[in-house]
């Protein structure tokens, strides 16, 4: 088993490091980045890969990892109170913003980080079932090698007699250690003060041992210090209506405004601009926890971070060259084959026939395969596109081709033999692309949306597109995580097309709220009844129409 | 004092506070449109792992100790510090913004903007590409992102009179599997042709792009423009020079490129 901690800063420098085993969480970093993670709480979040697993603590600007090589079993709360624990014992340490982390900071951490390796391993040797914080603290006390150690379970237990016992089961030490006992008492009436939410305790005794009280207590001190931190703070109702008057005339005038007014009021505009309620708090939660512990900032800042956000949002993080891919394909004598998926009326035909005009264009055989043997005149409506297309295309002195594939109607196994021997098809009679056109489903239906898999699974397209139309509202939130769990765990939507965009105006919140809810780039907005009217997305203009 | 006189005062009066008011409003609004970051700059670039980072914190804190070293992740934002230059001259010390960009594909719409509106091309007095020598890392793949991303910064770059110099940092020489530097330049400049071609030839999706998306049709013409009637891209093509130096950051192999940096900011 190998694991390993790191703390970093967001500029990409490491504070510090548990053991040289920093490269892996490049891969940490990314899935920041492309907010691939599970998310366990506001701040803390977790990853995992190929046996592999990450979690991270995110406070202001430095984030701890953890990385495992093999599947733990620590809850995630401890892991979560030891990371925050070190975060804050870098913080108090390491204020003056010299560049080398002190030798005390990393053994402090250092301890820490081992007593949470240390507990997984005791854990793993004693009973499982269920142990209070009294039976982890007496384990621990009978380690004599421990040198500290994190206790955290009891949080919620309320502490009174219970923990002096513990403390006595340790026998000796007690006496030749009364000053620092009392101490440690002193801290838990603080904590229980603010209301015991945090209370990271160590057991002085075992550190005596090791001459390293001074360490300790230090490292009490840090913890102490920041206990304020952060979650929620109430917001005092008092004279709301005289700060709402007096942030409006400073917001004119370009001054500080009041985080949360701030945020409301952008909250309302995301919302008029079709971004559904979750997906807006989502966003606005975010910035304002990039904001840390400022309560107010000026519009212009507020803005300017939703911008950033926005268009990272919206920014596709895997290639969009589809026209590379298809052609390095073709060279191995393949077929590409794309399938579009979608709910009933949104555009699946008429943008796949924008696509094909597209790919024609550019010199590519082009198939279209007519896997709706549902709807009836399905397949004549392919058919019509398809000779509207050949017809355009003759016109053009382009040298391409395209043909239509179609064996009926019929249902069960019908659309899945369809797939395959068009796409067997293709690969005879020399096709770069075939396009497979499916039927529309109502993406709440399990009846409906179970044969997508078994599709999927067959037919196995290079790129699954689904195409969604603009003027939905926040039923597209639901829409796009129905279709892209549809394939199973293995397979997911590769881009999105979104349809309808000319007819909504600047309503353009469903593209945020699909790729938000799925991390599936978009390929192309429609904008038009032509075949033309197909268009590559402009984030900036998407961007720039919802903060307008 | 006369009527004359007093209405003549008031007319007066209102010009000078018709005029303040304007020319307030007009302050506040160019005020409010100058970007922070608008000083002259040099870009550290690339893809992600190239090391970047590591250059950039080695330029800011310890361009010349021979055992200054920094561990370093993928950055989650841009870092961005002033800094003295030239490095081989203290005394003149002339105030340079450095920036490093960090390589996710996430971010390429935010990067653009960076340097387009708020740095502004003009300030921009070089760009270091960095790019990572080793054989395991540098694949076709790899070769091509680099060449699409260099394809895209080039018609930006190249909008300044005279272009902008370029560096291509190849870093990790020390690696025992790296290429050579000429074999990478090699490689980039055929992957480049290419892609030149294909833009050319291919994708006519883009021309419908018209106020979408202006960027690629001025991609197409940029290509229009630099290939004429030659048949293969060379960098010698750009206005601005591009020159490709090896190095290693970690073997403090670095001194040609901080003597590069050097003559952007004398010169």
């Amino acid at each position: 088993m190998s694991y390993s901690l790191v703390l970093f800063e967001s500029s990409g420098r490491v504070v510090y490091k548990y053991n040289n085993k920093i490269s892996p969480f490049n891969e940490l970093v990314s899935n920041i980045v492309n907010e691939t993670y599970t998310e366990l709480d506001s701040r803390f979040f977790t990853f995992s890969g190929h046996h592999k697993k990450f979690y991270c603590y995110k406070k202001e600007n430095i984030y701890g990892g953890l990385y495992f090589d093999v599947v733990t079993t620590i809850d995630n709360e401890r892991i979560r109170r030891t990371l925050l624990s070190v975060l804050k014992t870098y913080e108090h340490l390491e204020e003056d913003d010299s560049k080398e982390i002190s030798e005390k900071t990393k053994k402090m951490i250092d301890l820490q980080f081992e007593q949470l390796m240390k507990y997984n391993t005791d854990k793993e040797d004693t009973a499982k079932a269920g142990y209070s914080s009294e039976d982890a603290k007496k384990e621990q006390g009978s380690d004599a090698q421990k040198k500290s150690s994190v206790a955290s379970t009891k949080s919620k237990t309320p502490k009174t007699g219970k923990k002096k016992m513990r403390r006595w089961n340790n026998g000796e030490i007690v006496d030749d250690n009364a000053d620092a006992s009392e101490l440690d008492f002193s801290k838990d009436e603080e904590l229980r003060a603010n209301g015991g939410n945090r209370d990271i305790d160590f057991d002085q005794n075992a550190f005596e041992r090791e001459n390293d009280l001074v360490l300790v207590e230090e490292l009490k001190n840090a913890l102490d210090d920041e206990d304020e931190d952060s979650e929620d703070e109430s917001n005092s109702n008092g004279g709301t209506f005289r700060r709402g008057f007096f942030n409006k005339v400073m917001s004119y005038f370009g001054g500080e405004v009041d985080l949360n007014t701030l945020s409301k009021q952008f909250h309302d505009q995301l919302i008029t601009k079709n971004i559904s309620a979750g997906t807006s708090k989502t966003i606005l939660d975010r910035i304002q926890s990039q904001f840390g512990k400022k309560k107010t900032v000026s519009l212009e800042a507020f803005k300017s971070a939703l911008q950033v956000e926005l268009t990272k949002i919206l920014s596709p993080n895997v290639s969009t060259d589809l026209l590379f891919e298809i052609k390095s394909k073709s060279e191995k004598g393949k077929p590409y084959v794309i399938s579009v998926v979608g709910v009933n009326g949104v555009g699946k035909s008429t943008n796949l026939a924008k696509l094909a005009f597209w790919l024609l264009q550019n010199n590519l055989n082009v198939l279209i395969c007519a896997c709706d043997t549902f709807r009836s005149g399905a397949v004549e409506q392919l058919k019509i596109h398809v000779n509207n297309l050949s017809a355009l295309n003759k016109s053009s002195a382009s040298t391409s081709k395209i043909n239509i594939f179609e064996k009926g109607y019929g249902g069960g196994n019908h659309v899945v033999a369809t797939a395959r021997s068009a796409i067997e098809h293709a690969e005879n009679e020399g096709y770069n692309v075939v396009l497979i056109d499916t039927a529309g489903r109502t993406h709440s239906n399990a009846k409906l949306m179970a044969p997508l898999k078994k599709f999927g699974d067959a037919a196995n397209p290079d790129k699954i597109i689904m195409v969604g139309e603009a003027l939905v509202g926040s039923d597209s939130v639901e829409q796009a995580i129905n279709f892209n769990n549809a394939f199973g765990t293995k397979r997911n939507l590769d881009f999105f097309i979104i349809s309808k965009v000319d007819t909504v105006g600047d309503m353009v919140g469903t593209m945020i709220n699909m790729v938000m809810a799925t991390n599936v780039p978009i390929l192309f907005i429609g904008t038009g009844q032509t075949y033309t009217d197909i268009k590559r997305l402009s984030v900036k203009t998407v961007v720039d129409m919802l903060l307008k | 004092m006369g009527f004359i006189e007093l209405i003549l005062a008031t007319i007066l009066l209102g010009f000078l506070i018709s005029l303040g008011l304007y020319l307030f409003q007009n302050y506040e609004h160019k005020s409010g449109k100058t970007s922070p970051y608008c000083k002259p700059t040099i870009l550290i670039t690339g893809p992600n792992n190239s090391g970047k980072t590591a250059l950039f914190f080695k330029l800011l804190e310890g361009p010349f100790s021979a055992d200054y070293n920094v561990s370093t992740l993928s950055s989650i934002e841009p870092n961005i510090k002033e800094i003295k230059l030239p490095l081989s001259n203290e005394k003149i010390g002339a105030r340079y913004q450095l920036i490093d960009y960090p390589g996710h594909k996430r971010y390429i719409s935010l990067f653009n903007k960076l340097i387009t509106e708020d740095v502004t091309i003009k300030n921009i007095k070089g760009v270091i590409y960095m790019i990572d020598s080793s054989t395991s890392v540098l694949q076709d793949e790899a070769v091509r992102e680099i060449a699409q991303q260099l394809l895209r910064l080039f018609p930006l770059t190249e909008a300044k009179l005279g272009g902008t110099d370029f560096l291509i940092a190849v870093n990790k020489q020390d690696l025992f599997d790296s290429r050579p530097v000429n074999r990478i330049r090699q490689l980039l400049q055929a992957e480049l042709t290419k892609l030149i071609l294909a833009e050319l030839h291919e994708s006519r999706l883009h021309e419908q792009d018209e106020d979408e998306d202006e960027g690629s049709t001025s991609l197409r013409d940029f290509c229009t423009s630099l290939m004429g009637t030659s048949k293969e891209f060379t960098f010698d093509m750009l206005e601005g020079n591009v020159d490709f130096i090896g190095g290693s950051v970690l073997r403090n192999k670095t001194d040609a490129w901080f003597n590069w940096i050097d003559e952007r900011v004398v010169n």
